[in-house]
């Protein structure tokens, strides 16, 4: 008999091995701990639970950023618009090249 | 209470009803779950994770299948879901020890099925190993085959496929854990 046929003899055996297998069984008192684990999770206080999970913490982040940059994008675009000339006066005498001591110069006036 | 009146106290919510499903079921969900995560304080969970889904999503069970198919094919995923994140985990910490970051790579712990004949302890230990490196769709066929006794149309009904594929499936398994067994034995 070759060696080789001994492995494969082996092999064979191997996976005929789960034949006649019984089913494992469940742990005493599995019902009564699926039960306290359901219960709980009926708490009131369990409907917050999703608050420490991470996809929520990286979800506010994200909403946070967003927010900062959008705030930060608005105030860069007012600060590069000119300021307007508010002084009424001298936007009006500029405007119409009038000069308050040509106005009253001497020498025009007799 | 019959299936139908099972289900329709479940989707009621009613206590009885939810007890009578975890009474009949629980050893089916649990020996499935365990042969595909292969450690009990795992399998516990995970079983438990099981009946939880059922509580919660029974109102969308329309009885198009079978309410032990329906319980087959959530303890499957629940099992290959912690199957995934276990093997995910395992790559990391091995890039992590190739890195020198840390993390040791943790090898497949010696599982010892409780159903198992006393003969066959030591090569179904062999088998169950090997059965870890199979591809999923050959791994559940295997298992409900061999560790739950279906029969190839009760598998091809909660694997939603042909009788035909579930033979191949079958077939393809048994020659990679054929050429596993081969490198386990050799070496």
């Amino acid at each position: 008999m070759k060696p080789g046929n001994a492995t494969q003899d082996l092999i064979e055996e191997t996976l005929q091995s789960l034949d006649g297998i019984s089913r494992a069984e469940a742990p005493a008192f599995f019902y009564t701990r699926l039960q306290a684990r359901l219960d709980k999770q009926q708490e009131p206080g369990a409907s917050w639970w999703w608050f420490g999970k991470p996809a929520f913490s990286f979800a506010t982040l994200a909403l946070l950023l967003v927010l900062n940059v959008a705030a930060l994008t608005r105030y860069l675009k007012k600060s590069d618009q000119p300021v307007q000339q508010t002084t009424g006066i001298q936007g009006f005498a500029k405007e119409y090249d009038l000069d308050a001591v040509s106005l009253y110069s001497e020498k025009d006036n007799p | 209470m019959n299936e139908q009146e099972l289900i329709r106290g479940l989707q009621n919510g009613d206590a009885t009803a939810f007890r009578q499903l975890v009474e009949t079921w629980q050893h089916m969900v649990y020996n499935t779950v365990l042969s595909i995560v292969q450690n009990t304080g795992e399998a516990e969970d995970l079983a438990q994770d099981v009946f939880i889904q059922v509580y919660q999503s029974v109102a969308q069970f329309r009885g198009e299948a079978k309410l032990s198919t329906w319980l087959y094919r959530i303890a499957l995923t629940k099992a290959l879901d912690a199957e995934r994140k276990k093997k995910a985990k395992k790559r990391m910490a091995g890039f992590r020890s190739w890195i020198g970051a840390g993390g040791e790579e943790v090898e497949a712990v010696h599982f010892d099925h409780p159903g198992v004949q006393l003969d066959n302890k030591e090569k179904a230990a062999m088998l169950f190993k090997a059965m870890t490196q199979l591809p999923e769709n050959q791994r559940i066929a295997f298992t409900l085959i061999k560790s739950e006794g279906l029969s190839y149309e009760e598998v091809a009904s909660v694997m939603n496929l042909g009788v035909k594929a579930v033979e191949s499936l079958m077939h393809r398994a048994k020659e990679n854990l054929r050429k596993k067994l081969q490198q386990y034995y050799n070496h």
